[in-house]
């Protein structure tokens, strides 16, 4: 999608340590740097992906499969920037 | 899950001592070891475990509360304690704000799924402005367990 689209993407989390505080303290720092809002599902839960609480309470563990979802002007490189890191295999 | 599930009671420091980000960990790690964990040999290395992970990025999440932990072979289950400090520890928190209210957690190598619910369950009760103006408040161990277990369902 182009210019200032919606992206969503599936992601699934295979740190075994899932989405803990290290993970998720690097989100939400990365997502600050972007204009695009992002928003993280784990089922029905929505995290604000700024917010390093909200990320906590998905409480996504190895093998939870998130929506991972960026709007803005800058969408696809925060999408690629930001899947990477929930999509990493061990701790950032 | 509940604060109070993995808090051990007497372990809770109802008026830190420390003044700063390493002595409140050590006083929280030895308030551990004071309530039956950790042999004399572990206590420096939990604490330069924790001290470890701070350093990755600080776990003063921010409204006045921190949540420092690392995972330690010396444990096999999920321990944790709470402390409070009055006057507050600079901590290099997110708001920039002093901390007030700790929660030290040690988690075994292998169980992410405990590690990420006792995370969870200690973000979602300090979310409660309420909730940590009374733990301040608190003048005593057993007022901070009365808190954590007289609590709402939920916490």
């Amino acid at each position: 999608m182009a210019g200032n689209g919606t992206l969503r993407r599936h992601v699934t989390i295979i740190n075994p340590l899932g989405l803990h505080y290290r993970p998720a303290q690097v989100f939400s720092e990365l997502a600050k740097k972007f204009q695009s809002r992002v928003t993280v599902w784990n089922g029905s839960t929505k995290a604000d992906g700024l917010s390093l609480m909200e990320l906590i309470l998905l409480v996504a563990l190895p093998g939870a499969e998130l929506v991972l979802e960026v709007e803005g002007g800058d969408a696809e490189e925060a999408m690629e920037n930001l899947a990477g890191i929930l999509t990493a295999p061990g701790d950032p | 899950m509940r604060v109070s599930n993995f808090v051990i009671q007497d372990a809770i420091v109802p008026a830190l001592a420390a003044t700063t980000k390493e002595g409140v960990i050590r006083e929280m790690v030895h308030s551990l070891h004071g309530a039956g964990f950790f042999r004399d040999t572990e206590l420096d290395d939990v604490v330069r475990a924790v001290m470890r992970r701070e350093q990755l990025g600080t776990t003063g999440i921010g409204k006045h509360i921190a949540i420092p932990h690392s995972r330690h072979p010396a444990v096999d289950r999920l321990i944790g304690t709470l402390a409070v400090s009055q006057a507050g520890v600079a901590f290099d928190s997110l708001d920039g704000e002093p901390v007030h209210v700790f929660v030290l957690l040690i988690s075994p190598q292998d169980r992410p799924g405990e590690h990420l619910r006792a995370l969870e369950t200690v973000v979602r009760s300090m979310r409660d402005d309420n909730f940590v103006r009374s733990l301040r408040e608190s003048k005593s161990r057993d007022d901070i367990w009365a808190l954590l277990n007289g609590s709402p369902a939920g916490w």
